[in-house]
């Protein structure tokens, strides 16, 4: 997704938002990993691609994007996902100025920490 | 009075407190997400909590009225906060004595647990949310278990109090208004000072001290002749001695 301006553009790759989502994901409450694709669930610790478990895709409308994470166990997983929601979109919006048309979280996994 | 009754007078007083101040945590919301919803949704889940005990038999014991208390926090948890106070609550009760009196050595393990169970939900936690005042509920109340539970809890009350005012240190800036007209839209847009309506600057001391601290002596001291800040503001004036655009920058 590129601008044209007086300087050149900007562009802000796909790979780079699912990063930043990857981010966000990794501080909201009650997500204790994400979960790649065919169920491998992975840390969320350092040394692990902060873009597992995400999925973005671009179009005219704007930005869709999909997580997969495991939440903890005896959560209101409701909630836990409402919030994870509201902030991948508000936070994705903000910090990228391009329109969040749909934020979707799967919970793959529950899983109780230690 | 039995365990259930006593359960509720202090969900009731909870809940009540919490009537009183909602509006103003409404105010105070600005994570995850700045939608002012924090105070109701501690509310209705608080609310939710009362209305699980009242469901329970005047006569259950604290086991039943633990589980009952912990099922109707958890499926009744509003918003973030709701959620992060769910997990207090169980992890509150798991800790409490199966039966007889709590004294304050119990409290101050019950409130320990409390914490660790909110802290044990979240990988990466963001400081300044709920997870830091009971943090600090938990490290008074391990310190000042050697009293009575009045004192305990006069104690924890003024340590939360203390921790969910203490809000970020000040810093010491040079204000750039020059500037403003090229930066000002993107540091609303991209930085968390710049989004609070702080204008562009240069930061010469980040923390300075803290809030309480900065008093009008302190202020009239770092205007006067002697104060090095002073001459490297100077310096930094001479420096830098006109501010000028290069480009638009764009973006999308």
């Amino acid at each position: 997704m590129d601008a044209d301006g007086s300087l050149g553009s900007v562009s802000i790759s796909t790979g780079a938002i699912a990063q930043i989502v990857g981010f966000i994901a990794g501080e909201c409450y009650g997500v204790v990993a994400m979960a790649g694709r065919g169920g491998r669930v992975g840390r969320l610790l350092l040394g692990d691609a902060p873009e597992r478990g995400v999925d973005v895709v671009y179009s005219d409308e704007g930005l869709a994007v999909t997580l997969h994470v495991v939440v903890e166990h005896g959560l209101n997983l409701a909630e836990v996902a409402a919030t994870l929601r509201s902030r991948v979109a508000y936070e994705v919006g903000r910090l990228t100025g391009i329109k969040v048309t749909s934020v979707e979280v799967h919970i793959s996994d529950v899983r109780t920490s230690g | 009075l039995t365990e259930a009754v006593q359960a509720r007078r202090l969900a009731a007083a909870a809940v009540r407190a919490l009537e009183r101040s909602r509006g103003w945590i409404d105010d105070l919301n600005v994570y995850p997400v700045p939608d002012g919803d924090t105070g109701t949704n501690m509310l209705l889940t608080l609310q939710a909590l009362l209305d699980g005990l009242e469901a329970a038999p005047d006569d259950a014991g604290r086991a039943v009225v633990t589980r009952e208390a912990v099922r109707a926090v958890v499926m009744g948890a509003r918003g973030n906060a709701g959620v992060i106070l769910s997990q207090i609550v169980r992890g509150v009760t798991a800790a409490l004595p199966a039966a007889g009196p709590i004294d304050a050595v119990a409290l101050a393990r019950a409130c320990r647990a409390g914490s660790d169970a909110a802290a044990r939900a979240v990988r990466s936690p963001v400081e300044g949310t709920m997870l830091t005042v009971a943090r600090a509920a938990a490290e008074e109340a391990e310190a000042s278990a050697g009293g009575t539970v009045r004192e305990l809890l006069t104690a924890i009350v003024r340590a939360v109090a203390a921790a969910a005012g203490a809000g970020p240190p000040s810093a010491l800036v040079v204000l750039v208004p020059d500037a403003e007209p090229a930066i000002e839209a993107w540091r609303r847009a991209h930085t968390r000072d710049g989004a609070a309506g702080m204008p562009g600057h240069v930061t010469l001391l980040y923390p300075f001290a803290a809030v309480e601290d900065v008093e009008l002596d302190v202020v009239r001291g770092l205007v006067s002749e002697s104060e090095p800040f002073v001459r490297l503001t100077r310096r930094l004036a001479e420096r830098f001695r006109s501010t000028r655009r290069t480009g638009e920058p764009t973006t999308r």
